[in-house]
């Protein structure tokens, strides 16, 4: 029958009864056993000891480098690595804990920008009950993408997700009488703190980069929690974790809504920054900026995502090249990071230091080796996923001929 | 009022034609590779760019800007596959990013090359017919005719003859295709040159629509995306529903008065549709194959 069509089903489609492993080299017991104790808890997951020891050093290097006279247009481009790093280390959670790619979380950033500027402009409002608006709008319209992500994933979910960052813009572009159109607000008053005045590109340089201390701690937390655990089993075998009673709704609505208000916080400082807010700047290419963020510095890692924004925006300015060829630039690099390191910059750096300081026992400190990437392997790694396929084939065989006994 | 209607139906038939090459385009690769292409749509500026260096003037020279243009994005795509796309067909989600950023890469480099705003590209025929009170741009009817033409053929190719039967059995299952002797990652490397045929094609027709700019692509693919997925991803026939579809809601949108609101409706539109029915509108005639 002449239809055209190349599909016969979508494969996408329904996650309810396909499950990424549940090919014959996985044993269903294996995997339950996974599951208790912990989701797939990461082979080699970062020590909370070596988790502080980043950040402290983070800390020094940033007020180190603050603290060292550069030029004022470095302090500026700093914050603008802290706003980044933030939404990118939410977004990176979501895409590698949870296997959700977001291309929603730009407009998201958007959202909080927009109630930033709103809130200041027209009622005056202080930072802190700004922040905390600006997050709860962000979360508010982040929950509800777990809508989508319940009922379809893996390509479906990326496109419906552009459509998404495309509703939000047009309603940032349309929405006259809240949004001043495409014209955009402008947001020059100072913030308030505690009854302190934030105006300097340095007051937020520090602003933020607390905020981005708090906000990686979190993520630390929420990978260690049960949330972390029960999205880690959902996206390696969404039937088995909802057989054994996991509420994919609740985790996605969980995990959606923190990483959004992350998203809208980030948009906060962003409105400051720029003091100027338009839609253009909360794109689908925003979000499609985020995305390169987070995979070029390495979703895995506590400070991929930090690293990623400081390639990203340091590269331009460092290169002297004008934007258009400095953004072209990073699309090469890009590429050549998924192809070639699908662990991000931190994971080659990682993996290069690791083969230099193997006997001195410091590479430990560097953070755990991607265990369940959803980004592409390494070959050895790949050889070694197949051996664990083939061990858990044997184990699954194993267990269905004792049941077969007894 | 009705030939008022008319009109813009005929109007907006034509940018729909464009919407159902991208979609077509973006659903026979992702069909057979499971890669989402979002530089598509840039794919299609290079070929309006070629265009306008071919045959800036017009008129006759068009047809060397088309068969340019083709020749150009289906070289091009063929060395991107061999050279990236093909290392990640294990991976398709890998195969989205590197299209990320080779869509940077192209937006941004025909933005550095060409400069931001867009370039002009005179008509290939400036003639314009009326028909029942209808005002028909030649240029208009070109694209209609172009697009219904390839669309046609393409449907034919793959459902009548061996290589399309070959291709719609390694969208089936790619590992059987390859049991039974079928050259998959050739016929994978020929999609991606059909695709960039297609791509090439289409950016000749949008030149004629509008004047190129370098991101005229990235809002391109979006809604070819939209009209893929409402469609049925994979689906040739879908891609051509669903972009009639959208050329009909666009016609009652903009005569409602509500064009600035247009693209949240839509995009609005196909969330809730995917929501309540995650394998789009045409399932029914994509399990009647």
């Amino acid at each position: 029958m002449p239809t055209g069509n190349l599909r016969r089903g979508n494969a996408d489609v329904a996650p309810a009864v396909r499950s990424r492993d549940s090919g014959p080299g996985s044993s269903l017991l294996t995997s339950l056993n996974r599951i208790r104790r912990g989701g797939s808890a990461p082979s080699g997951e970062t020590s909370w000891g070596a988790t502080i020891a980043q950040l402290v050093v983070l800390t020094m290097v940033a007020v180190v480098f603050a603290a060292s006279g550069v030029p004022a247009q470095y302090i500026t481009l700093g914050v603008t690595v802290f706003i980044y790093a933030i939404l990118a280390s939410a977004i990176a959670l979501l895409y590698h804990d949870g296997g959700l790619l977001s291309v929603a979380h730009g407009g998201l950033w958007g959202i909080g920008a927009y109630a930033a500027a709103v809130l200041v402009t027209k009622y005056n409002w202080q930072l802190v009950p700004v922040i905390l608006a600006a997050a709860l709008a962000a979360g508010i319209v982040g929950m509800s993408l777990a809508s989508i992500s319940t009922r379809v994933a893996g390509s479906y979910f990326i496109i419906i997700l552009f459509a998404v960052s495309e509703v939000i813009y047009g309603v940032m572009i349309n929405w006259n009488a809240v949004t001043n159109g495409a014209e955009g607000i402008v947001l020059a008053t100072p913030a308030s703190l505690f009854g302190y005045q934030i105006s300097s590109n340095m007051q937020w340089y520090y602003v933020s980069l607390i905020t981005l201390l708090l906000v990686l701690l979190l993520l630390q937390v929420i990978k260690r929690s049960q949330l972390g655990q029960h999205l880690r089993a959902i996206r390696d075998s969404r039937p088995l974790a909802m057989s054994v009673g996991i509420s994919v709704a609740r985790v996605h609505m969980a995990s959606f809504a923190i990483t959004g208000a992350m998203a809208g916080i980030s948009g906060v400082y962003w409105a400051y920054l720029e003091k100027y807010v338009v839609p253009s700047q909360f794109s689908a290419t925003a979000s499609i900026s985020f995305v390169v963020v987070v995979l070029l510095g390495g979703s895995a890692y506590l400070l991929g995502p930090l690293l990623g924004a400081v390639v990203v925006i340091f590269l331009p300015s460092l290169l002297h090249l004008s934007p258009l060829l400095a953004d072209a630039l990073i699309g090469v690099i890009f590429i050549a990071v998924i192809l070639l390191f699908p662990e991000g910059v931190v994971g080659l750096v990682t993996w290069s230091l690791r083969l230099l300081m193997a006997r001195t026992g410091i590479g430990r400190w560097l953070g755990p080796p991607a265990s369940k990437t959803p980004a592409s392997k390494t070959p050895a790694s790949a050889a070694r996923d197949t051996q664990e396929a083939i061990r858990r084939a044997d184990e699954g065989r194993q267990a269905e001929e004792e049941l077969r006994e007894t | 009022m009705n030939e008022q209607l008319l009109q813009q139906g005929f109007n907006v038939l034509s940018s729909a034609s464009v919407y159902a090459l991208v979609a077509i385009g973006l659903s026979v690769i992702f069909g057979l590779s499971g890669i989402i292409n979002i530089a598509y749509g840039d794919f299609m500026t290079l070929g309006a760019y070629v265009v306008f260096v071919v045959a800036p003037g017009g008129a006759i020279a068009f047809i060397w800007g088309f068969a340019a243009s083709a020749l150009v994005v289906a070289v091009l795509s063929i060395v991107l596959e061999r050279a990236l796309f093909r290392w990640t067909l294990i991976r398709p989600v890998n195969g989205f990013l590197v299209s990320l950023g080779l869509s940077q890469i192209i937006e941004n480099g025909v933005a550095w090359h060409f400069g931001q705003d867009s370039v002009t590209v005179k008509p290939a025929d400036s003639a314009n017919w009326a028909l029942g009170g209808v005002i028909m741009s030649a240029d208009r009817v070109i694209i209609i005719l172009g697009t219904v033409a390839l669309v046609v053929g393409l449907i034919l190719f793959l459902d009548r003859t061996q290589t399309g039967t070959a291709i719609r059995a390694i969208a089936a299952d790619r590992e059987a295709a390859a049991l039974m002797g079928i050259p998959v990652t050739r016929l994978v490397t020929g999609v991606f040159a059909l695709g960039g045929l297609i791509a090439g094609l289409g950016g000749g027709f949008v030149a004629l629509l509008q004047p190129p700019y370098p991101l005229l692509g990235a809002e391109l693919v979006l809604k070819g995306f939209v009209v893929a997925l409402v469609g049925g991803l994979g689906s040739v026939r879908g891609a051509v529903i669903g972009a009639v579809l959208l050329a009909f809601i666009e016609t009652v949108l903009v005569t409602a008065g509500l064009a600035g609101w247009l693209d949240v409706i839509e995009f609005g539109a196909v969330i809730l549709l995917l929501i309540i029915r995650p394998q789009g509108l045409a399932r029914g005639l994509a399990h009647s194959m």
